[in-house]
């Protein structure tokens, strides 16, 4: 027999159980692809209907209407308006929940009208069931004309159903009946509108000139014509909408209440009410916030770390034996300090990212993140952040990587934007480590206040303060300044508390780390590798035979510094990098920076922690003794020979603990905000803006305090 | 005439109407419609936005957008 694919569209409101579906059905047999241009992920799965016959399903956004009010939801028409696209259905699902009939069938009655074979699933009916409202699946089915079938996707109940049905329809010849347009209107109009826009259907025909959207392509004939018609017509499209949309719900409205018992029975959850009495209460609503956020920031922060050193030191066991058995080439140098530690790079994140999203899809699953905006809402408004922003920014001072990847939840593109644009500027992990050794450098440990209070905690507490109010003020410069059309609203549903499940949670751990690997990957391990080359070449002889050139006879002035810690420092200096260094040290002096630092600074660009190795390098400290203190008392002790001051004085230390606060200085941020963005004017120009400011604001700490 | 963003605390009252503005049929597809029974359930901390129920379902809503409602005197 000739197998065959069948292309099937999965549509419905939010919170009706659509992924849930939709991972019951294609199970781990997804994946996820772009849709050319924009910045929403295209979901697609997989899976059989019988030996010969494959399904092909693709999730659409959830949305309460055709008409759409955000970038996500304009793509659910551009797939179903155009037999071309290459996800155009052969057949609709559309997945309604049976405690919410009548304002999940508004959707369904509109893509019914398309006239394409369409089925309608009842999902939840245990919910309705529980509540004791019987509801009468036939009289629905009759009314509607529809194939329609009670499911339980969370519980995979009704889904062997669904697929002998699908099969069921695919075999009958599909027949569409006549549509009508759902609202009052001259039959000339109609007719011409259809003509000009060469189409049977009027309702497609209308959203083809309703929908902005979709009427920017239509021909520049096209277009005109069917502004002359509305002209003469006298056509208010707004209106029209509005009448279509009261007219299908007094449909609903006569056919729900033939098919539901009695609908005042259904009753909110009694448990729903009780747990809200807290987690909305206006003093232990923010407590319950609170204590959520640490537990959460607790386990990225430090769960996180025992398995990224894992990988860490696997990853260097892994290149320090590749380099003993394989030859001293070019190529094996390549894969063992070029791509081994770039590979290394990448998968670091991957146990923070899994948590990040198991604590993201929790908050998702069980309903509690419509919480979270009801409560914040009203604070992060003013500066043009979504309610949902906190858990990426609060996730910010963990690492950004996973943060940027978490707004993904905010369905405003200008809230989004504005967040992950300013993430960044949280106190991540990375930066702690260079803060401890500027920290140590600026004030030293001995000094308190009221006897237990330590200056050094105080600067790094000031430093996390000083994040969170950059970020936001930032923010509402972004969204002062862009010129986004997509208008700010909050009318979203509190969906009653659910329980998790493992299977749905696990999916969205297991996809967004497969997204960071795949997606954000290849720009880490090719930015990892030119720092690589930069660092691993020089311009002349001195970097190559560095033995000539180093006078050893120089009593050693100590322990530290053996004669392999003195050939590296000098081959760095001697690098590109190290000349790159030399290049810009003109313009970091009025920062109070010397060409050691320029040098710092370019290798941290993969990551603000490299810092720290970098420093100790060109200090020629041993490699076996990369400890803070050897690293700080070396830096302590460097004499500017110019001024006879400390060269780490306080003033340049200021500075720089003032230029890692703001600087982008991370490689795996710019190809997150890439991926995210799916753009690199975003990426750059934030690495562009943060770099600036960090240059202004450690000029005017310099200048300041030298 | 009152609106949405007036209603008292735990105070039940019927839609007369959404007034004309780029947002009324995004309001009438969440099921704001005229004559169906809303009631207030909470108001945020900060006194914005607020927590309604109508047909059976919870919505948060901004009283910005509450403000588009008119309810029946």
């Amino acid at each position: 027999m000739e197998e065959r694919t069948i292309k099937i569209a999965l549509i419905g409101n939010p919170n009706t159980g659509k992924s849930s579906l939709f991972n019951q059905l294609t199970g781990l047999n997804q994946k996820v692809g772009n849709y050319p241009g924009i910045t929403v992920d295209k979901k697609i799965g997989y899976f059989n209907l019988s030996d010969s016959i494959k399904a092909e399903l693709i999730d659409l956004p959830g949305t309460y209407s055709l008409y759409p009010r955000s970038r996500d939801e304009e793509l659910v028409m551009e797939v179903l308006s155009n037999p071309l696209n290459e996800h155009f259905p052969d057949l609709i699902l559309v997945i309604a929940d049976a405690t919410n009939l009548r304002r999940n069938l508004l959707v369904f009655e509109q893509i019914k009208d398309l006239g394409l074979p369409t089925m309608l699933i009842v999902n939840m009916i245990d919910e309705l069931e529980k509540s004791d409202v019987k509801l009468d699946l036939g009289r629905l089915k009759y009314d509607f004309n529809v194939a329609a079938i009670a499911t339980n996707a969370r519980k995979g109940k009704g889904i062997k159903e669904l697929k002998g049905k699908i099969i069921e329809i695919d075999q009958k010849k599909f027949v569409s009946k006549e549509i009508k347009l759902p609202f009052n209107y001259n039959a000339v109009w109609e007719k011409q509108l259809k003509e000009i826009l060469g189409l049977e259907n009027p309702y497609l025909a209308w959203h083809w000139v309703a929908q902005p959207h979709l009427r920017t392509k239509l021909t520049g004939v096209a277009k005109q014509k069917a502004e002359d018609l509305e002209k003469k017509f006298n056509i208010n499209i707004q209106r029209l909408i509005s009448q279509e949309i009261i007219n299908r719900y007094n449909k609903i409205d006569l056919i729900i209440d033939e098919c539901i018992e009695d609908t005042k029975q259904i009753k909110s959850s009694v448990i729903t009410d009780k747990i809200d009495q807290f987690v909305l209460h206006k003093t232990w609503g923010f407590f319950i916030l609170i204590g959520l956020l640490l537990v959460m920031f607790q386990s990225i922060f430090s769960w996180a770390s025992g398995p990224m050193d894992l990988l860490d030191n696997g990853l260097a066991i892994a290149a320090s034996w590749l380099g003993e058995v394989l030859p001293d080439t070019f190529l094996a140098n390549l894969i063992t300090q070029g791509i081994i530690p770039g590979i290394s790079g990448i998968l670091i994140f991957i146990p923070q990212i899994a948590l990040l999203f198991l604590f993201i899809a929790l908050f998702e699953e069980s309903g509690y993140m419509a919480r979270v905006v009801f409560l914040m809402d009203k604070l992060l408004r003013p500066f043009g952040l979504s309610g949902k922003s906190v858990v990426p920014l609060i996730s910010g001072y963990a690492c950004a990587i996973p943060a940027i990847m978490a707004t993904r939840s905010i369905e405003n593109w200008r809230e989004r934007l504005s967040t992950l644009l300013v993430v960044p500027f949280m106190t991540c992990s990375a930066r702690l480590p260079v803060y401890t050794i500027l920290i140590a450098l600026i004030v030293p440990a001995s000094v308190t206040y009221f006897g237990f209070l330590s200056a050094q905690a105080l600067l790094l507490l000031f430093m996390y303060v000083l994040a969170a109010a950059t970020a936001l003020f930032a923010s509402l410069i972004v969204s002062k300044s862009l010129k986004l059309k997509e208008d700010s609203f909050l009318i979203m549903e509190l969906p009653n508390y659910k329980l998790p499940r493992l299977k749905n949670v696990l999916y969205t751990m297991y996809e967004k780390t497969k997204s960071f690997v795949f997606g954000a990957g290849k720009i880490i391990l090719s930015i990892s590798i030119v720092i690589w080359l930069l660092s691993s070449f020089g311009p002349n002889d001195k970097f190559y035979n560095p033995e000539k050139y180093i006078d050893f006879s120089i009593a050693q002035v100590d322990e530290t510094q053996t004669k392999e810690s003195k050939i590296e420092s000098y081959k760095l200096e001697h690098s590109f990098i190290g000349y790159l260094g030399k290049a810009i040290e003109p313009a970091i002096k009025p920062l109070g920076y010397d060409w050691k630092i320029g040098i710092a600074l370019l290798t941290s660009f993969a990551a603000r922690e490299v810092f720290v190795g970098t420093i100790a390098t060109i200090y020629s400290i041993d490699a076996t003794d990369e400890e803070t203190t050897t690293i700080k008392q070396k830096m302590q002790n460097d004499i500017d020979s110019k001024t006879g001051k400390p060269r780490f004085g306080i003033a340049t230390s200021l500075s720089l603990l003032i230029f890692y606060a703001f600087a982008m200085q991370c490689m795996s941020t710019i190809a997150i905000v890439k991926r995210e963005t799916k753009s690199w004017a975003w990426p750059i120009g934030q690495a562009v803006m943060m770099t600036l400011l960090a240059y202004l604001l450690s000029f005017v700490t310099y200048q300041t305090f030298a | 005439m009152r609106n949405l963003s007036q209603i008292q605390l735990q105070e039940t009252s019927i839609i007369e109407d959404v007034i004309e503005h780029p947002l009324k049929t995004k309001l009438l597809e969440m099921g704001f419609r005229k004559g169906k029974t809303v009631k207030l359930i909470k108001t945020a901390p900060f006194g914005d936005p607020i927590i309604v129920e109508l047909s059976g379902y919870k919505l948060i809503i901004r009283k910005e957008e509450a403000k588009l409602i008119k309810l029946a005197s």
